[in-house]
């Protein structure tokens, strides 16, 4: 299958190879999980996510123990759990400290992709107008500044 | 300075010698490729990871369906077993290696050091010839073999340590234990039923226990990607690299990384053993 190089051939793999890794750790900062970047264990944080939905009245409707069922989607009115929906390695869990093993940006990125996610996932949520999250977080044992975004459907 | 630079990089390409030690190497892989299978067949139990949120580096069109990721993972198991075998050992290590990045690229939730590692090292040994012993059915081919992919992986292994310890270093909150002393906490309960004393546990979370360990972890990892090619230091790198790796799996969940770097240690166990390379390794 042409795996034994010629000398040439080794010299062109290596540089190839190494180049590629090198531009990957160089780059390693632009990815939210610094992923490619040898970056082990990058940090000892945890998130709490906090999800509310907003409705065509403008009210926010917090989401507690990770269900929420629309009332005025038919009957029987849909059921939605997060945690089926977003699972671990994600934030699957609300309201309660996940771990943020790659850090906190990537897990804030994480439940912000999860929130967009569920929003494109739940067409039977007639009610729904947004999900707004408040994130709480805590990087290598000190709290940061609460995280605030809103995912429109 | 530069022309010896040049001389030492022609010996480590034009090496040669007794390759037996990469198929033990092959072999250990393999095993850690099908426990990957394993693993992805496993998750499969609690639904297709498609039809629940996912984050894909590529575009969705390139994420599986789910009857075509039955395919990827069959794939899978089949590289991960002639790695083992060694029939068609060496395109097998690049297949299964592939499926690896893939998986990682259709769901970045995937992504984890270890499997990076492993593709990493995949890849580099099918381009060893590491197929010449273990092979099931056909008898052990003698004579020595080019060692240059060897050699790499070992430099991968310094730029490993290099870009780990590097990170760590430039990160404030590594270098001054916050973080070591966050990851001691959160592991606390796993490394006293391993059998840590509670005092042990207790220093390790105190801000100069913290410290002290954090910039050991560092010392160690940055020394290490030195100290494996300087031959008068080999075996003290050795001994240090495998406690390294060992204490960091009685200390974290982390287990098929350790597994991983013991092998690649045994491979340069094995380099050091044929002599020639020895030679090509040492600094002109």
């Amino acid at each position: 299958m042409g795996l034994d190089l010629t000398t040439r051939g080794r010299a062109i793999f290596c540089a190839l190879f190494f180049g590629s890794e090198v531009l990957l750790v160089a780059t390693a900062g632009l990815r939210t999980d610094r992923s490619y970047g040898f970056r082990m264990f990058p940090e000892a944080s945890t998130i709490t996510v906090h999800v509310s939905r907003r409705l065509a009245d403008g009210s926010v409707v917090p989401i507690t123990g990770g269900t929420w069922t629309p009332q005025s989607c038919g009957s029987p009115p849909p059921k939605f759990v997060w945690g089926k929906m977003v699972r671990f390695p994600g934030p699957g869990r609300l309201d309660v400290p996940v771990g943020a093993p790659y850090g906190v940006e990537n897990e804030v990125q994480r439940a912000r992709d999860g929130l967009a996610w569920v929003a494109a996932h739940t067409p039977e949520d007639c009610e729904t107008r947004a999900f707004v999250a408040h994130v709480e977080a805590v990087r290598n044992g000190r709290p940061v500044d609460p995280i605030d975004f809103e995912v429109p459907r | 300075m530069i022309e010896k630079l040049l001389d030492a990089l022609r010996r480590l390409r034009d090496d040669e010698g007794d390759p037996s030690t990469l198929a033990l190497v092959r072999v250990g892989f393999g095993l850690l490729l099908l426990n990957e299978a394993r693993l992805a067949t496993d998750a499969l139990h609690s639904g297709f990871f498609g039809a629940y949120f996912h984050q894909p580096y590529l575009p969705e069109w390139l994420v599986p369906s789910e009857g075509f990721y039955d395919l990827v993972l069959a794939a899978q198991w089949i590289a991960g077993g002639l790695v083992v075998i060694g029939r068609f050992a060496r395109p097998a290590l690049l297949v299964a290696a592939s499926l690896l990045v893939y998986g990682m690229l259709c769901n970045r939730l995937e992504f984890h050091h270890y499997r990076h590692t492993m593709a990493a090292f995949s890849t580099l040994l099918a381009f060893s010839p590491c197929d010449r012993h273990l092979v099931l059915g056909r008898a052990a081919v003698r004579g020595a073999a080019p060692l240059w992919a060897q050699h790499a992986i070992k430099a991968q292994v310094s730029f490993m340590y290099l870009a780990s310890g590097g990170s760590k270093l430039f990160d404030p909150d590594w270098r001054g234990g916050l973080m070591m002393r966050g990851m001691v906490q959160s592991f606390a309960r796993l490394v006293r039923d391993r059998g840590a004393p509670q005092s042990l546990l207790d220093a390790m979370q105190t801000p100069l226990g913290a410290s002290l360990l954090a910039k050991g972890a560092i010392g160690t990892e940055l020394a290490l990607a030195v100290l494996l090619w300087w031959p008068r230091a080999f075996w003290v790198a050795v001994f240090v690299g495998v406690g390294f790796h060992v204490v960091i799996s009685l200390m974290t969940p982390v287990q098929l990384f350790t597994f991983e770097m013991l092998f690649v240690y045994l491979l340069f166990i094995g380099l050091r053993a044929t002599g020639r390379s020895d030679a090509a390794a040492a600094p002109a």
